[in-house]
């Protein structure tokens, strides 16, 4: 079935630029709240992409997680984690690729030339890589300590300036992001934030999520 | 998906299923009714092949479940699974099962490419478990799924019409749903006590295989604590095959298990069919 990859060699560039506030959904961090109220209030603030990353849920339950998400997001796109197949199943806008999962060519074919395709990056490196391979935008991390990956190095806001000027595609930083320096994260060069803790964790998430985008959409308007 | 806004409705091919965004053209018919380049292309085969007296293609490839070897690394004891799946297939599986649901995906697929030809170049059937999307990625000849992952009918969406989709079922009524979804076979279990599966439930016993069998027209495969010493009634209660994982992954040559696993099998068919 070797004629199955070769159909869609004429990829049209995406349809819509990149997205530049995505919150990344990790249902622990709601407290007791359902992940879905959650979600829908920050989206109604005002969010770019939800990324649904549960990743202890097998492909029933999180196509569940996904159609109902996309019930509530209104305009705001949802993207799975790691699986193309839920992510094609549930007709989300696109999958996020971990550094270990499927390549992005693969992904690629299973959800179409219009699918909003991205990939983690801990580097410069993983970021041209990913680049290379076609994806739309790279979630570069971790910038800032943070509780969602305790141990990890943060890597600064010098890997954002490497990295933005190494890359042509929108690089969306990771990491301990909240209102406070979100501003000096963009100022760095890049296009757009993810943030788990600082939308799920906050009292208000409608109030959170409309404060980082009007910081994003101000920093980012000169551009 | 992440269309543009000057396409605000999605067609879908009548006949697999996909999108006009996954197939280069789309041909619409008499109402609701579209037909894609890809089903196009397969039924000229189909006919072209008939006019010419050949053997007509099936769409999927023939369900030979006979021995369905499940993979499971944790009862591999350190050997590289590959080499356990070689011998396997030397003892005569007809079908193996990538299943390794802990591993990430880049890791499914370096195995996964390994399972492919090495069943390929034996004949078998090459069948990823749960992840629809790896199962193309490796050109499988299906993909399984249980009751708790995506359905049958949306798998089959992803994997398309020439692909097998087998469904894990406990009970007469999910065994005529997953029949009415469109699978093509189903894994009955767990017969026996098994320590394979933390979430497999309790034994539901060869009686359930018989119970199925007279309601729903699709092969069926045992599975569950299912080795050489119970196969042949697994077969006897109407099963068209055992499916197993610690008998072969676990065992000191699984190829010698897997031959004597196939020399029940086929017995007890002979059986089954002169009763």
């Amino acid at each position: 079935m070797a004629e199955e990859t070769g159909a869609h060699e004429l990829a049209a560039a995406p349809s819509q630029p990149a997205p530049r506030l995505h919150l990344v959904t990790d249902r622990r961090l709601c407290g007791e709240r359902p992940l879905v109220d959650v979600v829908a209030e920050a989206a109604r603030g005002g969010l770019g992409a939800v990324q649904l990353r549960e990743k202890d849920l097998s492909g029933g339950p999180l196509l569940a997680e996904a159609l109902a998400l996309k019930r509530v997001l209104g305009a705001t796109l949802l993207v799975v984690n790691e699986r193309a197949d839920v992510a094609a199943a549930a007709g989300a806008a696109g999958v996020h690729l971990p550094g270990d999962g499927l390549p992005v060519d693969v992904a690629r074919r299973l959800l179409g030339p219009d699918a909003l395709i991205g990939r983690s990056a801990h580097s410069v490196a993983e970021a041209q890589a990913a680049e290379q391979a076609g994806a739309d935008y790279v979630i570069l991390g971790t910038i800032f300590a943070t509780a969602s990956k305790p141990g990890r190095e943060p890597a600064g806001l010098a890997l954002v300036e490497a990295t933005a000027q190494a890359v042509r595609l929108p690089v969306i930083a990771i990491g301990g992001i909240d209102e406070q320096n979100v501003a000096a994260v963009i100022g760095a060069g890049a296009w757009g934030v993810a943030v788990m803790s600082a939308i799920l964790r906050a009292p208000a998430p409608a109030v959170a999520a409309e404060r980082l985008q009007a910081i994003v959409g101000r920093e980012t308007a000169w551009r | 998906m992440f269309r543009k806004r000057d396409q605000p409705q999605t067609y879908h091919c009548s006949f697999c299923g996909k999108s006009q965004q996954d197939v280069r053209r789309m041909v619409a018919g008499p109402g609701a009714v579209y037909i894609c380049d890809e089903c196009i292309a397969l039924c000229g085969q189909i006919v072209r092949e008939e006019e010419s007296g050949q053997p007509t293609v099936t769409a999927r490839p023939a369900l030979s479940l006979g021995v369905y070897v499940v993979t499971d690394e944790r009862l591999a004891s350190g050997r590289p699974l590959t080499d356990i799946v070689r011998a396997a297939l030397r003892g005569g599986a007809n079908a193996i099962q990538l299943r390794a649901k802990e591993a990430p995906a880049r890791a499914q697929l370096a195995l996964g490419r390994e399972l492919r030809a090495l069943t390929q170049e034996a004949g078998a059937l090459f069948i990823v478990n749960d992840r629809a999307d790896l199962a193309v990625a490796l050109d499988a000849d299906g993909v399984h799924v249980g009751e708790d992952d995506l359905p049958p009918e949306l798998a089959r969406r992803i994997v398309g019409p020439r692909r097998i989709v087998g469904c894990s079922t406990s009970s007469v009524e999910s065994a005529l749903a997953a029949q009415q979804a469109g699978a093509d076979y189903l894994g009955v279990g767990s017969i026996y006590p098994t320590t394979t599966k933390a979430d497999a439930g309790d034994a539901v016993g060869t009686a359930m295989i018989a119970a199925i069998k007279a309601r729903v027209d699709l092969p069926i495969v045992g599975i569950g604590g299912i080795h050489a010493g119970n196969a042949a009634s697994v077969i006897a209660a109407g099963a068209d095959g055992v499916a197993v994982v610690s008998a072969v992954i676990a065992a000191a040559d699984p190829e010698a298990a897997t031959r004597e696993l196939q020399t029940i099998v086929t017995s007890a068919r002979q059986g089954q069919n002169d009763g």
